[in-house]
């Protein structure tokens, strides 16, 4: 599984001020780490050294009495390399314009041949003709730099004939696609008021009636006569309407963006002069080299495509539309036209390769492929196509359309070393990339930020649209002075290569609870599915507020893909949170004119089972819904839905009752589940929960999952008391690892109040050895648990007993700094929600019972256990909160002799001193702390709590390995009445 | 989890370089090299608007002057 490394860009606006520790030698920077990061991904916290980098682990081992193992960011060498090394990509530029590169190899190629249109050639020398009268013809009605030419033509030679003759009249074209429906052109014409439009009989159409712009039918008899008597000599300054600069727009593309408003964007000539250049000696090729014309004029690849062929000889041979849309008419027409270079997006991509097998065409001519526009999932059938032709290149090219293609990587030519997917690879010549945190600084090697392009690719910006200009097209900090930077809005990190990896939209990965999502990354784990053709994974937002990660899939021919079973072979490769929510089998994925995914044309999945009928009732019910849904592949199920209606069959039955039984420790037979398929039914015919009390919600002992051969995991509460917070690491930990919350005495009926944390420490003690009689024992706790589960520790130390685990959440002894005042039963209140919900408002303001009755109507919704809460249970809960807030700070740590695992609430850390620091007398192995990106309060939330539950099973799975532990390998049961 | 720019309660500053072409920025990052304020500190909106209304020519400046240059 690829690691997920963490999003450090992903803070509030206003970046928390970095924290230095100082010491004789050297500063560190400490950057709050929120990583995704598996802790297997040591890179942060063990980096290994690399020649010439300043090796952090032999600084620390320096000062042998610094264990903490801080986050080091950016050592010297590193922002070096980042900022200037990896993008020291100065190339010559050439000062010349389009047109005069142009013209340059017409004279060096007159007969050689530009256009193939159907059965018909044109040479260079005819296409530059046919340009310059077309061009002269332009300059006579005023057109000129700085002036737009819109071209609504259909393909064929006279649309390049009008790109070039636009480009050397010194005007910037405006594509404007004749199938767009009407009001799009209506928007674009209005937007951007071109002074011309050049057209075609069968496409004048398109053309709104009340178009200011006059236009010119090219296929008109009587303008065709006109144009005849133009010179056809190539245009000079002296011709123009005004000398030609670099500087002037040669091109403008309309982009929508995220926003939707679609805006256009206008490109200097030098920037294509540029990339044509740096493309060029890249590819290579000349006279004789034939590039489909395949991109849709509206996209701008087109550009590329075409002015790549026609400045460097090479023949342009454009196909029909008809044929462009169909992939097996096109891989037809690529091997009789012998084409050697496509430009295609994605998923066009993948059809082509599939078509070229499919229909036996070797394609033996196809020399490169450059992919640009999204994001490259290397598919089966690609890696087939390229696997056969080792002289065959893939080039993935990345590029908004506001700077164009600006980096590039072209594929090992061994298939067998190709990855999962692939990086977007090195800046182009005169390109600079900065990936950066939410303060504008380099973020480090390997770690997620926003991807910000300077250099010389940069649109001038916006037409007419100064103030969205100045918002993504803003000052860089790097580079020369007065440069600016476009803000793409992509999530990207550099790798230890000095590549870049696509990683996603930044809005699409904000918006699934808080979790960063690479929707690409599960693209292609499903892509590998053998019943799988082709894949999509997109963020879909159906209901508002709701955000969910939906795959489409194409089967394969012939073959009907069981859902559950797709949702677990994605399940077995990444984090839970990135399993979509709904698989939806398609017969095909909806492209649109630049052949790019149709995201809006993608069905809704079904969703709303979970409406019919009422909502579960309990945790119980709660969880076998969900259980339900996953192995079913739906977004949800209701409790009165039955499983096999809803697609279930006997294979998927046994996966759910093998979920159940490692889920929720219960054991169900297949009969039963047969007897009682729905929800509702279900739930109370397993047999854990017969005989349950739901107050046994409040016991000390809370059996979150009783079952597993291994010690069981001891999470103690925090200051309210309770401990149902920590059900969410079922998930994280294997379902070997028995699970117990630890709760506050005294919440199911009256108890006198521990008069200190020691004592808390011994009575918890006696409770865990009813379950456990015996070390190795793994504690841990949040907030004032933390304190407590120092106290346990080293309680069992002095006893005798082994302690393999010490983990504690935002927690350090006070040493008699003062602690909170006193709190009321509404704080207690809005401490219990903030746990479930943290959206929920706070329920001061309201009269005690409402509050309760709100509070309780909202855990009953979550299915959550605590929805038996009364107002005596409210009342005992704001006497625990207030007293153990009171203990802290009168606690003293004994030393606890071995190392302790600390989670920071890296969100709320204030102050310049590291808080760490407070537990270095009171542990003598090392304190190994992991940063956390969200508050105190909240660390118990699913995302959070997922970071959290990933480093605590990598730790456990250590521990049990090198743990000498003498007891025999048994379950360990509940054995509390 | 905000971009620095979007941050619609967030105060920020309007840079200009020399080529006249103005930039939103937010004001606790330093300003860079060869920028300087052109629109103090206020709110992301009415920074926004004092670029629509001051930025009419989005042309270089240097682009501009060479084009109104006597040729």
């Amino acid at each position: 599984m690829n690691p997920t490394v963490g999003a450090a860009w992903q803070r509030d606006a206003a970046p928390r001020p970095r924290v230095r520790v100082v010491d004789e030698e050297r500063e560190y920077s400490v950057v709050r780490q929120s990583g995704n990061e598996p802790a297997e991904d040591r890179r942060w916290l063990n980096p290994k050294p690399r020649t010439g980098e300043e090796a952090r682990p032999e600084a620390m081992a320096a000062k042998p009495e610094i264990s903490i193992r801080w986050i080091d960011v950016l050592a010297p060498g590193e922002r070096r390399r980042l900022v200037e090394e990896w993008n020291a990509t100065g190339a010559p530029v050439y000062d010349a314009c389009l047109p005069d590169l142009f013209e340059a190899q017409v004279r060096a190629t007159p007969e050689a041949t530009a256009v193939v249109w159907d059965a018909t050639e044109v040479s260079y020398a005819e296409l530059n003709g046919r340009a310059n009268r077309l061009a002269h013809h332009l300059i006579g009605f005023g057109v000129g730099p700085e002036r737009l030419v819109g071209l609504t033509l259909p393909r064929g030679i006279d649309l390049i004939v009008a790109i070039v003759a636009v480009l050397k009249a010194g005007a910037a074209y405006l594509p404007v696609d004749p199938e767009y429906p009407p009001a799009r052109i209506g928007l674009m014409l209005g937007d951007t008021d071109p002074m011309l439009l050049l057209t075609h009989s069968h496409t004048v159409g398109c053309i709104p009636p009340d178009t200011a712009a006059p236009t010119v039918v090219l296929d008109d008899t009587h303008i065709a006569a006109r144009l005849a008597q133009f010179p056809d000599t190539d245009p000079t300054d002296a011709d123009r309407t005004t000398p030609l600069r670099p500087q002037h727009p040669t091109y403008m593309i309309y982009t929508s963006g995220s926003t939707g408003v679609p805006k256009g964007v206008m490109m200097p000539g030098d920037a294509v002069v540029n990339l044509l250049d740096w493309h060029h000696r890249v590819v290579g090729g000349g006279v004789g080299t034939r590039t489909a014309q395949f991109t849709a004029i509206s996209f701008d690849v087109s550009v590329q495509e075409v002015l790549s062929a026609l400045l460097f000889g090479k023949t342009l041979v454009i196909p029909a539309d008809e044929t462009r849309r169909n992939a097996e008419k096109l891989v037809h027409w690529m091997q009789r036209h012998r084409i050697n270079e496509l430009f295609a997006p994605n998923l066009l991509v993948e059809a082509v390769c599939e078509a070229a097998l499919e229909q036996g065409c070797a394609l033996t001519d196809l020399r490169d492929i450059a992919q640009g526009g999204e994001a490259l999932t290397l598919s089966r059938q690609v890696r087939d196509f390229f696997g056969r032709e080792p002289g065959r290149r893939l080039h993935n090219h990345y590029g908004p359309s506001e700077t164009h293609v600006v980096t590039a990587y072209t594929l090992p030519s061994d298939v067998s070393r190709w990855e999962l997917s692939a990086p977007i690879g090195r800046p182009i010549a005169n390109a600079r990339m900065y990936v950066l945190d939410a303060g504008l600084r380099p973020v480090p090697i390997g770690v997620a930020g926003e991807l910000y392009i300077a250099g010389a690719g940069l649109a001038r910006g916006y037409l007419r649209r100064p103030a969205l200009t100045a918002q993504r097209f803003v000052a860089c900090p790097f580079g020369p002075p007065g440069a600016r930077m476009y803000r793409t809005g992509d999530v990207v990190r550099w790798n230890h290569e000095g590549q870049l990896e696509f990683l996603g939209r930044a809005d699409d990965q904000v918006k699934i609870r808080g979790f960063r999502i690479e929707p690409g990354e599960v693209t292609a784990v499903l892509g590998r599915h053998p019943q799988v053709s082709q894949a999509a994974v997109v963020v879909r937002e159906d209901r508002p507020g709701d955000k969910r990660l939906v795959a489409y899939l194409v089967p394969e021919q012939r073959s009907a893909p069981d859902l559950g079973e797709l949702r677990e072979f994605v399940a077995s490769s990444m984090p839970d949170y990135m399993v979509p929510s709904a698989f939806v089998p398609v017969a095909g994925l909806p492209l649109t004119p630049n052949g790019k995914l149709d995201r809006r044309a993608l069905p809704a999945p079904r969703y709303g089972a979970a409406e019919a009928g009422r909502p579960p009732r309990d945790r119980r019910e709660a969880s076998l819904a969900q259980l339900f849904a996953e192995v079913l592949g739906l977004p949800s199920v209701g409790v009165e839905e039955d499983f096999f209606s809803l697609g279930g069959h006997s294979l998927s039955a046994t996966r759910l009752t093998t979920r159940i039984r490692t889920t929720m420790g219960v054991d169900v037979s297949l009969p039963t589940l047969f007897e009682y398929p729905t929800v509702a039914d279900l739930a109370p015919r397993l047999d854990m929960d017969d005989t349950r009390n739901p107050l046994d919600a409040l016991d000390v002992l809370v059996p979150l999952r009783t079952t597993g051969v291994l010690p069981p995991l001891f999470c103690i509460h925090p200051a309210i008391g309770l401990s149902w917070c920590y059900s969410g690491l079922l998930q994280h930990l294997g379902p070997g690892r028995p699970l117990y919350g630890i709760q506050a005495t005294g919440l199911a009926q009256p108890e006198p109040l521990p008069t200190s944390i020691e004592e808390i420490a011994a009575t918890y003690i006696a409770h865990m050895r009813k379950v456990q009689p015996a070390g190795p024992y793994h504690v841990l706790g949040w907030s004032f648990g933390g304190l407590v589960a120092h106290a346990v520790a080293t309680r069992l130390q002095r006893e005798g007993e082994q302690v393999a685990l010490l983990a504690v959440l935002d927690a350090y002894p006070l040493d008699g700094d003062s602690a909170e005042s006193i709190l009321d039963e509404w704080d207690a209140i809005d401490f219990i929600i903030a746990v479930v919900d943290g959206a929920a408002p706070s329920v001061k303001g309201l009269p005690l019972a409402s509050a309760i009755a709100q509070t309780m109507e909202l855990f009953r919704r979550q299915g959550s256990p605590l929805a038996i809460l009364e107002e005596h249970h409210i009342g005992a809960i704001t006497g625990i909160l207030n007293n153990n807030v009171r203990l802290m700070p009168e606690f003293v740590p004994d030393l606890f002799h071995g190392d302790m695992l600390l989670f920071t609430a890296a969100a709320d850390m204030a102050g310049d001193v590291p808080r760490p620091e407070k537990w270095r007398n009171h542990v003598d192995g090392a304190i190994d702390v992991h940063p956390i990106d969200s508050q105190h309060r909240e660390l118990t939330r699913p995302a959070p709590l997922a970071q959290i539950g990933a480093v605590l099973a990598a730790r456990l799975q250590a521990s049990a390995m090198t743990t000498d532990s003498t007891q025999p390998l048994a379950a360990y049961r509940h054995s509390e009445s | 989890m905000i971009n620095p720019f979007e941050d619609a309660d967030g105060t920020y500053v309007v840079l200009v370089n020399d080529d006249g072409q103005y930039s939103l920025w937010p004001t606790y990052v330093d300003t860079p090299d060869g920028w300087t304020v052109a629109h103090p500190a206020d709110t992301r909106q009415s920074c926004l608007d004092f670029v629509d209304r001051h930025w009419t020519d989005m042309r270089p400046r240097s682009l501009a002057e060479s084009m109104n240059a006597p040729q």
